[in-house]
C-alpha cells in the first residue's frame, strides 16, 4: 500500500507542478497583457483586450471534465496517448491558464495608478514601468494567485486521475471506489490535505517575504 | 524656468465636460519657491499635473527651461521629465524595494549606466536625514520618513525643478515643519526651483517666495509673499488668510468666536504691520482718539520668507459706532485689518 501511495503521490506532484510551470510561463505574460490593455491601462487596446477576455471567461467557466474530454484529440497528438500522467499536463494547463491570468490581472490592477505616474515622472519607459514597477509590486499577489492556482490544479488532477491519468485520483477510483479499500481513501485524503496546506503555507511565506 | 502660457484643460467627469483650467498663465523664476494655493475643492492638482504632462492640457504651452514640453516626442519627453522631479501627497514608493533601492530607481532607469550610483544615493540619504534607514522597507517607515524617501528619489536624477503636490497634507505640525525645512535646504543647496501646490496657508507662509491663488480654474491673484499677506486683493485670498489666522487662535477664543455680530460682542481683528508701519505709533493714536480699549490675544513678529511682518490679533472694545471709523483710520496708516469674527 505504501509503495502504491508513494507512486501515486509522485504522479500527482509531477502533473501538478509540470502544468503549474507551464501555466506560470504562459499565464503570466497573458495576464499582464490583459491588465495593461484595459481602458484604464497604459496600453489601452480593446482589439487585444476584448477577445482575450471573452476567450478566457468562456474557458474558465467550462467544467473541467468537459474541457479535458474536448481536448483529447490535441492531447493524443501532443502526448501520443490520452492516458497517463504525461497526457494530463495539456488539459490541466489549459484549464489553469484562464484561472491564473485572471488572478494576475487583478494583482496588477491592485498596483496604485499613482505608482505608475511616479515612475513616469522619473522618466521611465513603458517597458521599464512593466518590469521595474508593475511586476515587482504585484509579485506578492501574483505568487498568492499561483498558490491558489496550484491548489486548483490538485483538484483538477484528481479528476484527471479518475479519467485514467493516474496519480492520487487514479488510486482513489481503483482502490477506493472499485475495490472499496477504505484505508486507501482515508490515507489519500490526508495526503491531499497535507499537500494543499504545505503549498499554501509556502506560497504565503514567499509572498510575504517579498515585501520585507 | 517654468512658463505656462494660456493653459486650458477640459475633462470629462460623470459624462459631462468640465473646464478644469481656464487659461492659466504663470512664470516661475529659476531658484525661487513658488506656491499655488487654492481651496480644497479647487482642483489645483490638475494644474501641477500639466507641468510634467502627467495630464495633457487641451491647449496652451508648457515651457520648462525654454523647451516646449507639449511639442516633444514621447521619447524626448521621457528624457525631459528626468529634469522635473515630483513628489506626491501619497509618496508612491515601491513597497517591493527598500529605501536605498527606491532612491536608486531613477538612476537605474537611465540607459547609460553610471558607476557612481551608490555614492549618489548615499549623498541623498545623508541630505534627507535618512541615515540608518537604508535597508528599511516603506511599510516600516513613518509618514514623514516616506516623504523624505520620495524627496530623495525625486532628487536622484539631478532635476532642475521640483514639483510638490500637497506634500504636507496629513502630517502633524512638527513633521510638516521638518519637511518644509528640508525643502528649503534643498532649494538653497541645490539651487532648485520649487513649485508647490497646497491647500495649507502655513505651507505658503513658511516656504514660498511668491504666491498665486487658484480659484475655479483660474489664477486670480499673484504676488510676493509679504505683499500678498498684507494686501490680499481678492475675497478668496482674504478668506484663505483669515481662515489660517483663525486656525491659529487659542482654543478658548476659538470656541467663543462667532462669524456674525450680535449684541454685546466685540470684533476680533487681525492687524498686520509691514514696513514703516512696524515702527509707527499709529495704532495707539487711533485707539485714543476713538476712545477704544483693546484686548490683545496674540502679537508677534511673524517671519515670512521675504522678511518680517508684525501680526496682532486683538479684541476691539468700545462704542460700536466708533469701531468702523477706527478701522478706516488704521487702514490709512498702512496697517491692514481683517475681521476674524466676533467674541462676547
Amino acid at each position: 500500500m505504501f509503495h502504491e501511495i508513494m507512486q501515486s503521490l509522485e504522479e500527482t506532484i509531477f502533473m501538478v507542478f509540470a502544468s503549474g510551470l507551464f501555466t506560470w510561463l504562459i499565464g503570466l505574460p497573458l495576464g499582464l497583457l490583459l491588465a495593461i490593455t484595459t481602458e484604464e491601462g497604459f496600453l489601452d487596446n480593446q482589439m487585444i483586450h476584448r477577445p482575450l477576455k471573452v476567450f478566457f471567461n468562456t474557458t474558465r467557466s467550462l467544467p473541467y471534465v468537459a474541457l479535458m474530454i474536448a481536448v483529447i484529440p490535441l492531447t493524443q497528438w501532443i502526448a501520443g496517448s490520452k492516458e497517463g500522467c504525461f497526457a494530463a499536463i495539456l488539459p490541466l494547463t489549459l484549464a489553469a491558464i484562464p484561472y491564473f491570468t485572471d488572478l494576475v490581472e487583478r494583482a496588477i490592477h491592485r498596483v496604485p495608478i499613482g505608482l505608475i505616474e511616479a515612475a513616469e515622472t522619473l522618466g521611465a519607459s513603458r517597458w521599464q514601468i512593466i518590469y521595474k514597477v508593475l511586476l515587482p509590486e504585484a509579485l506578492p499577489n501574483i505568487i498568492k494567485g499561483l498558490t491558489q492556482t496550484i491548489t486548483h490544479l490538485i483538484g483538477y488532477s484528481t479528476i484527471a486521475g479518475v479519467l485514467g491519468c493516474g496519480g492520487l485520483g487514479g488510486l482513489l477510483i481503483q482502490q477506493g471506489y472499485h475495490a472499496f479499500h477504505f484505508e486507501y481513501v482515508l490515507t489519500t485524503l490526508i495526503i491531499m490535505v497535507a499537500l494543499i496546506q504545505l503549498i499554501q503555507r509556502c506560497g504565503h511565506y514567499i509572498a510575504d517575504g517579498n515585501t520585507g | 524656468m517654468i512658463s505656462l502660457h494660456d493653459i486650458r484643460q477640459t475633462l470629462e467627469k460623470d459624462k459631462t465636460l468640465v473646464q478644469t483650467l481656464k487659461g492659466i498663465t504663470l512664470n516661475v523664476e529659476q531658484g525661487e519657491i513658488f506656491g499655488i494655493i487654492g481651496r480644497r475643492d479647487a482642483g489645483i492638482n490638475h494644474l501641477i499635473r500639466c507641468i510634467n504632462l502627467l495630464d495633457r492640457p487641451s491647449s496652451g504651452k508648457v515651457m520648462v527651461d525654454s523647451v516646449d514640453l507639449t511639442a516633444l516626442s514621447s521619447e524626448a519627453l521621457k528624457i525631459a521629465r528626468r529634469k522635473i522631479g515630483m513628489i506626491f501627497q501619497h509618496y508612491y514608493l515601491l513597497d517591493s524595494r527598500n529605501v536605498f533601492e527606491n532612491i536608486a530607481l531613477p538612476l537605474e532607469l537611465k540607459t547609460e549606466t553610471s558607476d557612481s550610483l551608490e555614492s549618489t544615493v548615499q549623498t541623498l540619504i545623508d541630505l534627507t536625514g535618512l541615515k540608518g534607514k537604508e535597508y528599511f522597507y516603506p511599510s516600516q517607515l513613518s509618514a514623514p520618513e516616506k516623504q523624505r524617501v520620495a524627496i530623495a528619489r525625486a532628487l536622484a536624477s539631478d532635476p532642475k525643478i521640483l514639483l510638490c503636490e500637497d506634500v504636507t497634507a496629513g502630517l502633524d505640525h512638527k513633521a510638516k515643519n521638518a519637511i518644509l525645512q528640508l525643502l528649503k535646504v534643498i532649494n538653497q543647496k541645490l539651487n532648485l526651483t520649487i513649485l508647490c501646490v497646497t491647500h495649507d496657508m502655513s505651507v505658503i507662509k513658511s516656504l514660498c517666495d511668491r504666491v498665486a491663488v487658484f480659484h475655479q480654474g483660474e489664477i486670480i491673484e499673484q504676488d510676493t509673499l509679504l505683499h500678498f499677506l498684507s494686501h490680499p486683493k481678492t475675497v478668496v485670498a482674504r478668506d484663505l488668510i483669515k481662515s489660517a489666522a483663525r486656525a491659529d487662535l487659542p482654543a478658548n477664543i476659538k470656541t467663543r468666536l462667532s462669524l456674525n455680530p450680535t449684541e454685546n460682542t466685540h470684533p476680533l481683528l487681525r492687524l498686520s504691520f509691514i514696513g514703516s508701519s512696524l515702527e509707527d505709533p499709529g495704532l495707539s493714536e487711533v485707539i485714543e482718539s476713538f476712545d477704544l480699549s483693546i484686548h490683545i490675544i496674540q502679537a508677534h513678529l511673524e517671519p515670512v520668507e521675504t522678511g518680517h511682518m508684525g501680526i496682532m490679533i486683538a479684541e476691539f472694545i468700545g462704542q460700536t459706532d466708533n469701531i468702523k471709523p477706527a478701522i478706516e483710520a488704521l487702514a490709512k496708516k498702512n496697517i491692514s485689518i481683517e475681521v476674524l469674527g466676533y467674541v462676547s
